[in-house]
């Protein structure tokens, strides 16, 4: 079981008309296997974003294409689709009388009946699972009004749960989280990834990005050109220091500790922090 | 929640009564009633069963049925464009239906299909003004009526409401009797008076469908609310559920025009109140809106007949009057929403 990204070129607007939109994105090819994490990571404008909505179905690629087991996912029915692949857009703007439980319960709609609303117990079943899982359940009854920013991101990822997908795509899925919570979403994450579910997700901290992915694909546009993928693989490769330097355009010291490393943007004094005998 | 829906029914219900009862000969609605349904009852007053039979029952149906149908209508239209300033009447929905239906009484159509060419209107200024209102897409969906400007949108049907209404009156001077135009200008006003069972029965039917179209589409109606992106992510097949609740919308809103002319107001209004009697779930606010929808064009058709006993007053009016401040408070409470973002 695979999704993999062959040679996509990117835009925005494109109505199949010329002229041709310019694209975002170009020669993007990628793979995520089941029970493997792929990170996106890049300055801002790299086009992650574009190129997770690609991978979740939601934009067209105007050149190559995406394959989910081999199968174009274009040629797919979208309720299959949805059957498959979850996708945490950055945002979810729910309409603020709904319920979390029934915001969650939704995630089943690919599993039932186009005008089917009641919840079959199987489906409650699994919605309560999710809610426990994303540690919303005590949630459930609250309104999406009264959702702090960090409830709703768990309560949208519990939805994608509900999907019961195979791969769970999320855009910056910690960005409105605290400290306790990125971690908590990236112990879930480890525990579905052991599951089998194949993950693909944007992060920017390098750290938890280093902790959790088994690839990273870096983005980077230079100067006016189109977005690319400048380098792609396991954290150890493509971690060093000058790959980050010519991606993020800054320094990014890295210390290699017994186990794993730390990675620190420059401005912090990383001597300071050495001659402290902060250990990793 | 129940108990709500139950008023709304027992109102809807009073409402009717009233409209059965009064106006120039007040008959007790025991007698009304009484004459409609047991004419073999003592209760009954037969003098007044042509008066109840072929004047008010049609009347009072048209407006519970053309009250529904607008609140129906302007509440999937609400949901489609994710804003609660749509309306059959402000997007140019009515007016499109106005020109189909112009059409038909111009060519002396069959009364029957009259809300069939109301429909083509419809359908095609819904297209013409979704088109006027969109917002460049990241999908390049034709139907969508999810990436539009609200303002775009207001702009575009009052735009075409005006165009509209002015080729119908410069139509029939020119090609109609002077009966036809004068008749055809109160129509565009809105009004229900001299409506009949043959215009009333194929409406009724086609607002059957429309309203069981629009509780078939409860489940799309709460997956579009997340946005277009958010649904298709959940197996929502978006442009084709957009398609089919914009259809439902334009066949309700269509027989309404047919019956009724050009009434605004209903179909903001009666969503919106509904809205606050039940905040959640789909298919009661259906219900609700209908509901709501036909009591108002109830209690505003009573008073068209009654305020002034020497002449009708025009039921489009009345409710301009009554709605049009309601759609400022809510259009200068957007505004601000906007601006304060």
């Amino acid at each position: 079981m695979v999704l993999e990204a062959e040679n996509l070129t990117l835009a925005y607007g494109n109505t199949g008309a010329p002229p041709l939109a310019q694209p975002v994105l170009v020669n993007a090819s990628l793979k995520i296997e089941r029970g493997q994490v792929l990170v996106l990571q890049g300055p801002n404008g790299s086009g992650k974003s574009t190129l997770i909505k690609a991978l979740a179905r939601q934009l067209r690629p105007t050149q190559g294409a995406v394959k989910l087991d081999g199968l174009d996912i274009w040629q797919m029915k979208v309720q299959e689709f949805a059957r498959k692949i979850a996708y945490v857009p950055q945002t979810l703007s729910a309409p603020q009388s709904m319920t979390v439980f029934d915001l969650v319960s939704l995630g089943r709609s690919p599993h039932q009946k186009l005008f089917q609303i009641a919840l079959s117990s199987h489906d409650r079943a699994i919605t309560e699972a999710a809610l426990k899982r994303c540690g919303v359940d005590d949630l459930q009854n609250k309104l999406v009004a009264e959702l702090s920013g960090g409830e709703r991101q768990r309560t949208v990822i519990a939805m994608a749960l509900t999907q019961d997908p195979d791969y769970l795509l999320l855009d910056e899925p910690t960005a409105s989280l605290d400290f306790r919570y990125q971690l908590e979403l990236i112990d879930l994450l480890g525990q579905l990834k052991t599951n089998g579910l194949g993950i693909g997700l944007i992060l920017h901290d390098l750290n938890i990005a280093a902790q959790l992915a088994d690839n990273i694909a870096l983005l980077a546009k230079e100067e006016s050109a189109p977005s690319q993928i400048m380098a792609q693989g396991p954290v150890s490769e493509v971690f060093a220091r000058d790959t980050l330097r010519r991606v993020f355009a800054v320094d990014i010291e890295v210390l290699s500790g017994a186990t794993r490393s730390v990675y620190m943007p420059i401005p912090l004094d990383i001597n300071d922090i050495q001659s402290k005998n902060i250990k990793i | 929640m129940f108990v709500k829906l139950l008023a709304l029914i027992f109102l809807a219900l009073l409402a009717m009564s009233a409209n059965l009862s009064l106006g120039d000969v007040v008959i007790a609605p025991v007698c009304a009633l009484a004459t409609l349904f047991r004419e073999q009852s003592a209760l009954a007053c037969p003098q007044y069963a042509e008066l109840l039979w072929q004047i008010r029952l049609p009347r009072l149906l048209a407006a519970a049925m053309v009250g529904a149908a607008l609140a129906v209508s302007g509440y999937l239209l609400q949901a489609l464009s994710r804003n609660d300033l749509a309306d059959p009447y402000l997007t140019g929905v009515s007016s499109g239906a106005a020109v189909g239906a112009a059409l038909a009484i111009l060519f002396k159509l069959d009364l029957s299909l009259i809300p069939a060419m109301a429909f083509i209107g419809g359908i095609a200024a819904s297209f013409l003004v979704a088109h006027l209102a969109r917002r460049q897409s990241e999908s390049g969906n034709s139907f969508s009526y999810g990436g539009i400007s609200v303002p775009r949108l207001l702009l575009a049907g009052i735009a075409l409401s005006a165009i509209v209404t002015a080729a119908i009156q410069l139509a029939m001077n020119t090609f109609g009797s002077q009966i036809m135009a004068q008749g055809l200008n109160l129509w565009i006003l809105g009004g229900l008076s001299g409506r009949t069972w043959p215009e009333i029965i194929p409406a009724a039917i086609y607002i059957a469908i429309g309203l069981g179209l629009a509780l078939m589409a409860a489940k799309p109606l709460r997956l579009l609310s997340l946005g277009e992106e958010a649904a298709s992510s959940l197996g929502l097949n978006v442009s084709l559920n957009q398609l089919f609740i914009l259809i439902a919308a334009v066949l309700l809103s269509s027989c309404a025009v047919a019956l009724s002319g050009l009434l605004g107001f209903v179909g903001l209004v009666a969503p919106h109140l509904t809205r606050r009697l039940f905040p959640r779930g789909e298919r009661i606010q259906i219900i609700g809106s209908a509901l709501v929808g036909a009591i108002i064009t109830l209690a505003a058709d009573l008073l068209a007949r009654t305020l002034n006993p020497s002449q009708e007053l025009p039921l489009g009016a009345l409710l301009a009057i009554s709605g049009g401040p309601i759609f400022i408070a809510m259009l200068s409470r957007s505004l601000e929403k906007v601006e304060a973002n």
